[in-house]
C-alpha cells in the first residue's frame, strides 16, 4: 500500500537495442529489446511486472541496476539521477538497492563458500563485527528455511530451490529500500514459495521496502502486487491497479494475459 | 520402461558415507508415460533425475544401493563408453538450470549441431536444416539469428527453449525435464506441453518431468511421485493424488498451491516450518500434526490400491 505518493524509482524514456548477426558474411538485424520505457515504482510498493518470454523483463532489471548501459533514457532513483554515474560513484546506492536473479547458479560465486558470499556485502557496507554479521545472516537465513551450519558448504552442493533461498535471503540482508526481484520463486515448492511471499509481504508491513517483482505466475503476482505493469515485445502497454488490471484489462494483450487463465473463465466479480 | 529400484545416493566423506540423501526410492516410468516429480525443495528430485544418467552432479555424491533399468539393462552395471551413447541419444536431461549446461563460448548453432555430429551420420547441411527446425518447433522467434547468438544473449525463456531442442533433437526415449518452463509465460508454456504430448503420442517417448507447478501437473501427467526428504511418501494417478491424497505433506502442498481468487496480501497457506535433517523414519515426523512415536520407526510402503501407494504409519490403522 502506499503510505505515502513519494516515488523511489523513476525511468524515463529507457530504450535499448542490440544487434545481432545473420549468418556467415553479417547482416546484422537489431532487436528491440525496450522500447521508450516509462515507468514509476513508489515508495513501500511492490509492482508486478509480467509479459511474454522475451519481452525485455531481464534487460529493465539490468538497466535499473546499472549492469548495462541502456541506448537512451533516464532513470532516477531515491530523487537522483545515476543514469550517468560510474561504478564507483555507483557504491552508495548499491547497498540502497538489491536484486534476485533469475539464474541463481550463475549469480553465486562458485568457489566462495555461502557464509563469505553472505558476510561479503555487510562487511563492505556496515561497520559490524563478524560475530553481528554472523547473527544477522543466521537469522536471515532462517527466514528462508536454510540452516546456518549449511554455509560452509559451496553453491553446488545446495539444491536449485535452496540457491534461490541463498540469493533471497543476500538480497534481504542489507535492508534494501528497493529489490528487483526476477522470477525469485519460479523454482521452489508451492508450500516454501507461499513461505517467501509471505516473508516479502510482511517485510512489507514492517520496514517498508519497495519491490519490482517479475513472474509468469499471474496467481502470485495478483497476491502479492499493489500495481502491475504489462510488458509486450519491449513496450509498457498497461499499468494499472491490481485490481483493475485483473479486472478489467484493457490492452488485447494484457486480455489475452488475463484470460489464459484456465480459472478466469469461472470467475464471477 | 525406465525402472528405479531401492536407489540410494549418499554424501561421501574421506571414502565413507556422511549423510544419505536419497533414501530407498523406487519408481517406474512405463514408455509413453509422463511421469511427475513434486516435492519440497531440497527434498532429492534433481539427484534423483540425474541418477537415471548415471551422472552425478558433484564428486561427493555417489549411488550407494539400487537398480536403474532401462528396458532389461542395469545401467549401473554398464562400461562407461557404452553410457555415453545411451546419454543424449536415448536419454537427455534437461537441468533445471539452462545456463550451467550450456557453454557461452559456443553458438547455440555450435551446440546443437555437436550433438548431431556426436550421434548421427547426418551432412553439414542436413543438420542446419534440422537446427532451425527445431528452434521453430519450440516457438523461439528469429530462428536463423538465434542460431548465431551466445547463451547469455537470450532471455531466461529462450535458454530454457533451446535445452528443450536440444532434448528433442536426437528423439530420445527418455526426457529428464527439471523445471524445464519456469521461465515461460502460460501461452508458450502451453505450446511446449503440446510439444511434449505430441512426441509422446509420435515417438512413444517417456518424459520425467519435475515440476512444482500444479497447473502443469493435472493437465499432462499420468503417474505423479511425491517427495519429502529423500524419500517417495506418495504417488498414483493425478486422480488419487488431487482427489484422495493421503499423506499430510501431499495435502499441505495441495493446500497451499496459489489461486486465482485469493485474497490479496493476506498470508498465504504455508505449510508451517521447514524441513529439517530427520533421522526419523518418516522424514515430515517433526512437522506432521498427525504424528504418533510409531512413526518414528520403519514401517512399510503400503499401496491402497493398484494406483495409489503411501508411505504414512496412519493408512496401517
Ligand atoms: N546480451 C544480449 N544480446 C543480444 N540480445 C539480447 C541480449 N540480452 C537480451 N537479448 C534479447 O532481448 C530480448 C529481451 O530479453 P530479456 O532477457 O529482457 O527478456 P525477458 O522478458 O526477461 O524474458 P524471459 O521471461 O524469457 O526471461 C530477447 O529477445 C533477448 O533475446
Ligand atoms: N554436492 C552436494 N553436496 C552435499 N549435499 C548436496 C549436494 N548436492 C545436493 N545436496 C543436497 O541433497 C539434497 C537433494 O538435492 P536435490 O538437488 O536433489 O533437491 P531437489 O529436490 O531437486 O530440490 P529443488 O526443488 O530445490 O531443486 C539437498 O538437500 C541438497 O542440499
Ligand atoms: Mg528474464
Ligand atoms: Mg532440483
Amino acid at each position: 500500500m502506499q503510505k505515502d505518493n513519494e516515488i523511489i524509482l523513476q525511468c524515463f524514456n529507457i530504450s535499448k537495442t542490440y544487434q545481432l548477426k545473420e549468418g556467415f558474411f553479417g547482416k546484422k538485424i537489431t532487436i528491440s529489446a525496450l522500447k521508450n520505457i516509462n515507468l514509476s515504482i513508489f515508495k513501500n510498493e511492490i509492482l508486478g511486472l509480467v509479459g511474454e518470454s522475451g519481452s525485455g523483463k531481464s534487460t529493465l532489471g539490468r538497466i535499473i541496476l546499472r549492469l548495462i548501459e541502456p541506448d537512451s533514457g533516464q532513470i532516477i532513483f531515491d530523487n537522483q539521477d545515476i543514469t550517468k554515474l560510474s561504478y564507483s560513484q555507483m557504491k552508495p546506492f548499491r547497498p540502497k538497492m538489491q536484486a534476485i536473479f533469475q539464474d541463481p547458479l550463475s549469480s553465486l560465486n562458485p568457489r566462495m563458500r555461502i557464509l563469505d558470499l553472505l558476510r561479503e556485502p555487510l562487511q563492505i557496507h556496515t561497520k559490524k563485527t563478524t560475530k553481528e554479521i554472523d547473527e544477522e545472516i543466521s537469522f536471515t537465513l532462517s527466514q528462508v528455511g536454510i540452516n546456518f551450519n549449511d554455509t560452509f558448504k559451496y553453491p553446488h552442493e545446495f539444491s536449485g530451490g535452496q540457491r534461490q533461498r541463498i540469493n533471497i535471503a543476500r538480497a534481504l540482508l542489507l535492508k534494501p529500500k528497493f529489490i528487483i526481484a526476477d522470477e525469485p520463486v519460479s523454482s521452489l515448492d508451492v508450500s516454501i514459495q507461499a513461505q517467501i511471499l509471505n516473508l516479502f509481504m510482511e517485510l512489507q508491513r514492517t520496514y517498508g521496502f519497495s519491490m519490482l517483482f517479475i513472474s509468469h505466475d499471474l496467481r502470485i503476482v495478483r497476491h502479492i502486487s499493489d500495481r502491475i505493469a504489462v510488458i509486450s515485445s519491449g513496450e509498457i502497454v498497461e499499468t494499472g491497479l491490481t485490481k483493475e488490471i485483473f479486472d478489467n484489462p484493457k490492452h488485447s494483450y494484457t486480455q489475452k494475459l488475463i484470460y489464459s487463465l484456465p480459472e478466469k473463465h469461472f470467475l464471477k466479480y | 520402461m525406465f525402472k528405479i529400484e531401492n536407489l540410494e545416493i549418499s554424501l561421501i566423506k574421506k571414502n565413507k558415507i556422511d549423510k544419505v540423501l536419497i533414501k530407498n526410492i523406487s519408481l517406474r516410468i512405463p514408455n509413453g508415460s509422463i511421469v511427475c516429480l513434486v516435492g519440497e525443495s531440497g527434498s532429492g528430485k534433481t539427484l534423483t533425475g540425474y541418477s537415471l544418467m548415471r551422472i552425478q552432479p558433484s564428486q561427493n555424491l555417489k549411488i550407494t544401493k539400487g537398480k536403474i533399468f532401462f528396458d532389461n539393462i542395469n545401467l549401473l552395471e554398464l562400461p562407461e563408453e557404452k553410457m555415453r551413447d545411451l546419454r543424449g541419444k536415448e536419454i537427455f536431461m534437461i537441468p533445471q538450470e539452462p545456463l550451467t549446461a550450456l557453454n557461452p563460448v559456443l553458438t547455440i548453432e555450435t551446440q546443437l549441431t555437436e550433438i548431431f555430429e556426436f550421434h548421427t551420420n547426418m551432412t553439414k547441411n542436413e543438420i542446419k536444416k534440422e537446427c532451425l527446425r527445431l528452434l521453430e518447433l519450440v516457438k523461439i522467434d528469429n530462428p536463423s539469428t538465434r542460431l548465431k547468438s551466445y547463451p547469455h544473449q537470450l532471455s531466461g525463456g529462450q535458454r530454457q527453449r533451446v535445452l528443450i531442442a536440444m532434448a528433442i533433437a536426437l528423439k530420445p526415449s527418455l526426457i529428464i525435464a527439471d523445471e524445464p518452463t519456469t521461465a515461460l509465460d502460460v501461452t508458450i508454456q502451453g505450446e511446449i506441453l503440446e510439444l511434449f504430448l505430441e512426441l509422446r503420442e509420435r515417438l512413444n517417448l517417456s518424459i520425467l518431468l519435475i515440476t512444482h507447478d500444479f497447473g502443469i501437473l493435472k493437465s499432462i501427467s499420468d503417474y505423479v511421485y511425491v517427495m519429502y526428504g529423500g524419500k517417495i511418501v506418495e504417488e498414483g494417478t493425478k486422480e488419487e493424488i488431487f482427489s484422495k491424497p493421503i499423506h499430510p505433506y501431499t495435502k499441505g502442498l495441495i493446500d497451499a498451491v496459489p489461486t486465482i481468487d485469493s485474497t490479496p496480501k493476506t498470508p498465504l497457506k504455508t505449510i508451517p516450518g521447514y524441513a529439517q535433517i530427520s533421522d526419523f523414519y518418516c522424514p515430515f515426523y517433526e512437522r506432521c500434526n498427525s504424528a504418533q512415536s510409531d512413526c518414528k520407526s520403519e514401517f512399510d510402503y503400503i499401496f491402497i490400491n493398484q494406483k495409489h501407494g503411501v508411505l504414512c504409519r496412519k493408512i496401517m490403522k
